[in-house]
């Protein structure tokens, strides 16, 4: 491998690495603020239901722990919100780039079986778009490791990318088993994944790297003869105002 | 609406969560100020719509299936004014681009500031329903 090579697929990694750890951390943020709002509401409704009998008066200590759930829980709130600080760890670039040259650096760098037993078809537009270029090889990336795992590393997959009205689209095409229509909602949700051993963190990275553009994830038309179609489209710098 | 003691009718308020505990815990504040219907899905929601004219409705974002904005969307389309609340515990929710937008609450929100806003996106709800009626009156006398 050259240095060139290795310093990009170093590069990559450090972002996959940013992204999964973001990712977890969202999460994790999300599910505990839900938690906390219901505690926050309990108590707040106890206070506010007990405050009003003899029990209250008689007994100081309900009014004392009453306030320590109040100011524990927002002082957990707190300590979550500081973490979003760890956005910041990770220094973007963005630029205006060629799309095209992302998607061709994703299936460089995809981690997927290669020919004869996997072959990745690849018709690419030009498109500018506003990124930093290692976040959205990355995002690519995750879509086209998504197929392959999805084939189980055997067949086509078909990755087509091109400016669309005021879009660029990327759309990663499989010939797997298909996503029921019961799954279509569920496949971009954190941790969801019917393949034993993976994370199901991949298509939600994709999202949420699309996203930090003004972009979208979502499962799209499928190309003839393919059974899962997923579209990555982000604004085209070009068509801002 | 039921009509309260004080001769006010009271609001009619929807509130969609998927999380057992925070739909709980939302009722038991709003149950005495409002009537109160809830439900865990934005498609449920919809139904509700249909047979119900709500004041408010209040949403989580991540919902199974349909999602808060989606939902709202919806709640846009009814012919009576509806105000429209959004609660989220997401890091980096953004209201969507376009058409009207909508009052937002972070989780975990204050349970006091819960119950003043959704009263006084009832009295909105109310209030923008009123000049309606009262413009359609107008319009009637004048045409």
């Amino acid at each position: 491998m050259s240095d060139r090579a290795r310093t990009t697929v170093d590069s990559l990694r450090s972002v996959e690495l940013a992204a999964v750890a973001e990712e977890v951390a969202s999460v994790l943020r999300h599910d505990l603020r839900n938690k906390l709002a219901a505690i926050r509401n309990a108590a707040f409704y106890v206070r506010r239901r007990l405050a009003k009998t003899e029990a209250w008066t008689a007994d100081s200590r309900l009014d004392e722990m009453s306030d320590v759930i109040q100011k524990e829980a927002n002082a957990s709130n707190e300590l979550l919100n500081q973490t979003l600080t760890l956005k910041h760890l990770f220094a973007r670039a963005v630029a205006r780039i060629d799309a095209r040259e992302c998607v061709r650096q994703a299936i460089a760098c995809a981690r997927i079986p290669r020919e004869p037993a996997l072959r990745v078809e690849l018709d690419a537009h030009a498109g500018e778009v506003d990124v930093d270029p290692s976040e959205l090889t990355l995002a690519i990336r995750c879509l086209i490791e998504n197929a392959a795992e999805a084939m189980e590393g055997v067949g086509v997959i078909e990755v087509r990318a091109r400016s669309s009205e005021s879009h660029y689209i990327v759309e990663v095409a499989d010939h797997g088993p298909g996503i029921a229509a019961t799954e279509c909602a569920l496949v971009l949700k954190p941790f969801h994944t019917t393949k034993k051993g993976h994370a199901g963190l991949g298509l939600n990275i994709a999202a949420r790297v699309a996203q930090r553009y003004r972009g979208r994830v979502a499962v799209g038309d499928r190309p003839s003869g393919a059974s899962v179609a997923i579209h990555l489209q982000l604004p085209d710098a070009t068509h801002a105002l | 609406m039921t009509t309260a003691a004080e001769g006010h009718e009271k609001y009619g308020v929807l509130v969609v969560d998927d999380e057992p505990a925070v739909l709980l815990t939302m009722e038991r504040l709003l149950s005495d100020d409002v009537v109160l219907t809830t439900c865990d899905t934005a498609e449920r929601a919809i139904e509700l719509l249909q047979t119900t004219a709500f004041h408010v409705v209040v949403s989580d974002f991540n919902l199974p299936g349909l999602n808060g904005n989606q939902l709202f969307e919806r709640v846009r389309e009814q012919p009576e004014y509806t105000s429209r609340l959004l609660i989220t515990g997401s890091d980096d929710y953004e209201q969507p681009t376009g058409g009207e937008r909508h009052y937002v609450l972070l989780k975990p929100f204050d349970p006091e500031r819960l119950v003043t806003l959704v009263m006084q996106l009832g009295r909105v709800a109310e209030m923008k329903r009123a000049v309606k009626r009262l413009g359609s009156s107008l319009g009637e006398k004048t045409s």
